[in-house]
């Protein structure tokens, strides 16, 4: 099946229309259309929009037999019902969504590669009598006694997620993924989280709230498999005023139990009875001991205070207009220094594994990390195998190569030899075609360190020499 | 309709011998004689090639739209580097002998340049056909990385 052919069973089979695709791709319909007839032919960049869209690498779509799923059919999968993707979710939010999508397949691939088997998951009874917030608790309180937690503080939700229990957990930020998106979470093809690191300046309380609602999802909300992204608390507020676009009925439902399970998993309701004890529950004091004991930020520790201790509405506005002051605790297990995007670890690292261990070349790592073959791979220390495919040279014979056939498309010019000199490159010029066994030297074309023409000294054939 | 290999018998004709497999691939007979009239030792230019009709000439840094255009049912004469195509060849098919003799000496990506014709792209490789050899075990199968240290950067894609 040709790419075009495969892009429309793809597209079909995710349920996605013509224009949406287009759409998410930043191509015209039409453009769409007449590839997916074979009709056209669009760039790699253009093609690997389109097949991130569904969630798949540009090589997905090479091999694709309708088995894999689209991400829109992963989304569903989770949730249970027909919405139209297009109109729950914004652009941004599917085009991160679809890169979180391949990230995961790639970790999947390359781990797969080395033999490791990530995936500690435990299977835990998901059916409870409850429902929304109470249900939520219900699951937190299975969740703690299978990890034998008791009431104890999670010194690192990144180290249970990560190391106990074998879940991927990508990193991005406002510049990899709409704030409208708190994080996401798959098991398709591996259990893995991605989080959202939101306003900084509530690290690593975000991070760990982040981690334990996309747990939940992980845990308890894939029959099969699936997908579902965390709408960010700011824009949809449960049960107040959403400033985003309406969300299906069956995800308020699944993030109503999620947010209910992130903040009683970390901050049981014994817990944080015990950690109050003859404190006040509306004192300042109160809010500090249980932000301090379990490493929640301010609004979850009232939360928390509120629903254990049965607060009125009034008692929880008191307690919220009150001017925070910062409290102290160690949770430095789950601070993110540095947020690397989709292509960063856990992916980067398992690239140079791979690449290590021979189990994939240089092209396959620059196609994981979204390398072109004139760029290093991020690995310095592997000397050669982290060179660029494409050396400079030939990078600047190309430069000299297009300035030819714009600027002499009648004549028979090959640039074929490149001298450097002082850091500057002269790119010898002979004539004669391709297989030419017979070539003159015409000139040479003189190219700065920075790849620019400066000069073009050329004798065309025919011209007095 | 699959690429048919076939020899050029010119050592200067690569490119009248791609025309004569990619043409063939979309039904239409062509001769390398009639193409290569003329040019002799100097060869032909690839955009001789793209001047037929359903053709397209390809310029790029690296081979990804090259290998969106292959998996689009084209099939493509592309430029390679004669001194990195012999040591590859050289390197994985020792047994590939020429009656022409040796394409190039041995070494980096550079001139002078050779032309193949390239029928597919699956499973992180190409499959090309170069016309200097014999049609006996073609087409060759290159890696996406061994590709990229041996294509010259330029390639006419043709559509049925």
């Amino acid at each position: 099946m040709s790419l075009g052919a495969s892009l429309r069973s793809a597209r079909t089979k995710a349920k996605l229309s013509a224009e949406d695709l287009a759409a998410l791709a930043s191509i015209t319909v039409e453009q769409l259309e007449r590839f997916e007839r074979g009709e056209l032919s669009l760039t790699a960049r253009e093609v690997d929009r389109c097949a991130s869209a569904l969630g798949f690498r540009l090589h997905d779509l090479e091999t694709w037999t309708g088995k894999e799923p689209p991400l829109s059919v992963l989304l569903r999968d989770s949730l249970g019902s027909d919405f139209d993707l297009a109109d729950g979710i914004a652009l941004e939010v599917h085009a991160g969504l679809g890169e979180f999508q391949r990230t995961v397949r790639d970790i999947a691939e390359l781990e797969s590669l080395l033999g490791i088997k990530g995936d500690r998951v435990p299977q835990i009874p998901r059916s409870t009598e409850s429902s929304g917030g109470a249900r939520g608790e219900e699951l937190a309180d299975r969740v703690r006694k299978h990890l034998e937690l008791d009431l104890e503080p999670i010194p690192s939700m990144r180290k249970l997620i990560e190391e106990t229990l074998g879940i991927a957990v990508i990193w991005v930020s406002a510049e990899h993924l709409d704030p409208s998106v708190d994080g996401a979470s798959t098991n398709w093809s591996r259990p893995a989280i991605m989080a959202n690191l939101l306003e900084a300046n509530r690290y690593p309380w975000r991070a760990r709230t982040t981690l334990a609602h996309e747990l939940c999802h992980v845990l308890f909300d894939y029959a099969q498999r699936g997908t579902l992204f965390s709408p960010a608390r700011r824009i949809w507020p449960l049960g107040g005023q959403a400033r985003g676009p309406a969300l299906p009925a069956p995800l308020l439902e699944i993030e109503t139990v999620a947010r209910a399970f992130s903040a009683c998993f970390l901050a049981p309701t014994a817990g944080v009875r015990r950690a109050v004890g003859k404190m006040d529950p509306l004192s300042e004091q109160a809010i500090h001991r249980v932000g301090e004991t379990y490493g929640v930020g301010r609004q979850v520790a009232i939360n928390r205070l509120s629903k254990v201790f049965h607060l009125s509405r009034e008692h929880r506005s008191t307690m919220e207009s009150r001017s925070p002051e910062p409290y102290f605790a160690d949770f430095s297990g789950d601070e993110v220094a540095m947020v690397d995007g989709f292509r960063g670890d856990p992916l980067r690292s398992l690239v140079r594994r791979a690449l290590v261990a021979g189990k994939i070349r240089p092209a396959r790592a620059r196609q994981a990390l979204a390398l072109g073959a004139n760029d290093p791979l991020p690995f310095p220390e592997l000397g050669e195998l982290a060179a660029p495919a494409i050396p400079r040279s030939e990078t600047i014979r190309r430069i000299a190569q297009a300035v030819l056939r714009e600027r002499y498309p009648d004549e028979d010019l090959e640039a074929l030899r490149v001298l450097e000199e002082d850091g500057a490159f002269r790119v010898v010029i002979y004539d004669g075609g391709v297989g030419s066994t017979e070539q003159r030297r015409r000139g040479h074309v003189e190219i700065t360190a920075s790849g620019e023409v400066s000069d073009i000294h050329l004798q065309l054939p025919g011209a007095a020499e | 309709v699959t690429c048919v290999p076939y020899q050029q018998t010119v050592k200067s004709s690569c490119v009248a011998a791609c025309i004569v497999i990619a043409e063939a691939w979309r039904g239409r007979a062509a001769t390398e004689a009639e193409w290569h009239a003329g040019a002799g030792p100097k060869g032909l230019p690839l955009r001789t090639a793209a001047a037929l009709p359903g053709t397209r000439f390809l310029c790029a840094s690296d081979s990804r739209d090259l290998i969106v255009a292959l998996g689009q049912d084209r099939i493509a004469i592309a430029t390679v580097s004669g001194p990195a195509w012999t040591a590859w060849i050289e390197g994985t098919h020792p047994a590939l002998q020429s009656p022409h003799g040796r394409l190039a000496a041995p070494g980096p990506l550079g001139g002078p340049l050779h032309s193949i014709v390239l029928c597919e792209h699956s499973g992180g490789a190409f499959r090309a056909i170069d016309p200097w050899f014999p049609p006996a075990g073609q087409p060759l199968t290159i890696d996406d990385d061994d590709f990229e240290r041996v294509w010259a950067g330029e390639a006419v894609l043709f559509e049925r």
